[in-house]
């Protein structure tokens, strides 16, 4: 015990990081690629207990958080979100990914849709894209009015202000991806049947508007990037190392303590309590599913 | 002559931001071209600069595109009132 605690680092609000993690082998293009997936393997175990004293604390201190996750397509953002709600109780973490507004929504206040998806005490949510469209995708495609664009950079900060004044933590993050690699993951889910759905007619006009991207992320961090609620960048160019640093990240700044549910020890059961008053109908009146594997 | 852009100035003296296009010819137009901030990156550098340095951002400043000197005078404005936000929010949880 006392070696493996000599051999963790703490960081600034109690995560715990291995010596291990330094060098990262993920950081070290001459580690082989076994050393750097079992590192990774070996990690994201480690920051999946970590959630789950994060998902305790917030269940236990009824604390509000929502976490924005923004960036160009196929940046990373959806692989690090599963990551995370992957050891999670889906009733305190979920995620919110709303698609186009209906016709409805487009005449409702432009905060409204997203405001109805905040966390209620003892909630994590989790924004896949979120009222930031507005000062990314709509701004460069042209979905909204200037008004509109210049209305929402005023109200952001203001909106985001109040959330954070009514309890809830707000984290945000936008995922950088180089150009290279952002053509490299194109070209892959154009190839890959399973991710040829996450490419659409959108995604691939987008492509064409790297700079004029570039330039409305840029405004848009300087605008928002407010002390009540920060931007922070992830490196995402190699997508398990920003993974990796982004959880941890998130970890530091979501303050948070106590432990991961303690072991249970699963009681006998009682034998007088199995099948005496109960028999079994005949499989034949239940519709199986075909054992085709 | 005529195909030139016009440009944008912002005047920034104390809480005031205010703006003002220059048509090419018109007065004021060769000296905002002469110290005229072409990229975005370049107007916000400069505000950051002024901050740090702990200088006053009282002058006249000259931008080639309106959403630029939008960005520069926002950046002022929006300082301004996050101040007062964080005053207000110290002012609002005082209990004695």
């Amino acid at each position: 015990m006392g070696s493996k605690s000599a051999k963790n680092k703490k960081m600034g609000s109690g995560l715990e990081v291995s010596d291990s993690t330094i060098p990262s082998p993920l950081a070290d293009p001459k580690a082989s690629k076994k050393k750097r997936n079992s590192f990774y393997e070996k990690e994201l175990r480690r920051l999946h207990i970590e959630l789950i004293k994060l998902q305790e604390h917030i269940k236990r201190e009824g604390s509000k958080v929502v976490v924005i996750f923004e960036g160009r397509d196929a940046a990373g953002k959806g692989g690090v979100i599963k990551r995370i709600t992957e050891p999670l109780n889906p009733r305190v973490c979920r995620v919110v990914a709303l698609g186009t507004p209906t016709e409805r929504q487009k005449t409702q206040w432009y905060f409204q849709r997203y405001a109805a998806e905040l966390p209620a005490a003892g909630e994590m949510v989790l924004f896949d894209r979120s009222w930031y469209n507005r000062a990314g995708v709509e701004r460069v495609m042209g979905f909204c009015s200037d008004e509109d664009y210049w209305d929402f950079l005023r109200t952001a900060p203001e909106f985001e202000r109040m959330l954070v004044r009514s309890g809830i933590t707000l984290i945000k993050y936008w995922f950088s991806v180089s150009d290279e690699v952002q053509e490299e993951r194109f070209l892959g889910r154009v190839e890959d049947p399973t991710k040829r759905w996450k490419l659409s007619p959108m995604d691939l006009e987008s492509r064409n508007k790297w700079q004029q991207y570039s330039q409305a992320k840029d405004r848009m961090l300087v605008h928002t990037d407010i002390e009540q609620s920060r931007w922070y960048v992830v490196n995402s160019d190699v997508k398990k190392r920003a993974r990796l640093n982004c959880i941890a990240h998130l970890l530091t700044v979501v303050p948070h303590k106590g432990s991961a549910p303690t072991k249970i020890r699963l009681p006998k059961r009682s034998p007088e309590k199995r099948g005496e008053d109960y028999v079994r109908p005949p499989l034949s009146v239940q519709n199986f599913v075909p054992e085709i594997y | 002559m005529n195909d030139r852009p016009a440009m944008f100035n912002v005047t920034i003296e104390g809480l005031q931001a205010t703006m003002r296009s220059i048509k090419p010819g018109k007065r004021g137009y060769d000296s905002a071209l002469k110290n005229v901030i072409l990229r975005e990156r370049d107007a916000i550098a400069l505000y950051n600069q002024l901050l740090t340095q702990g200088r006053t951002l009282d002058g006249v400043y000259s931008f080639e595109s309106l959403d630029i000197a939008k960005t520069f005078a926002f950046l002022h404005l929006k300082s301004i009132e996050r101040q007062i936000a964080t005053n207000l929010d110290r002012v609002q949880v005082f209990n004695g």
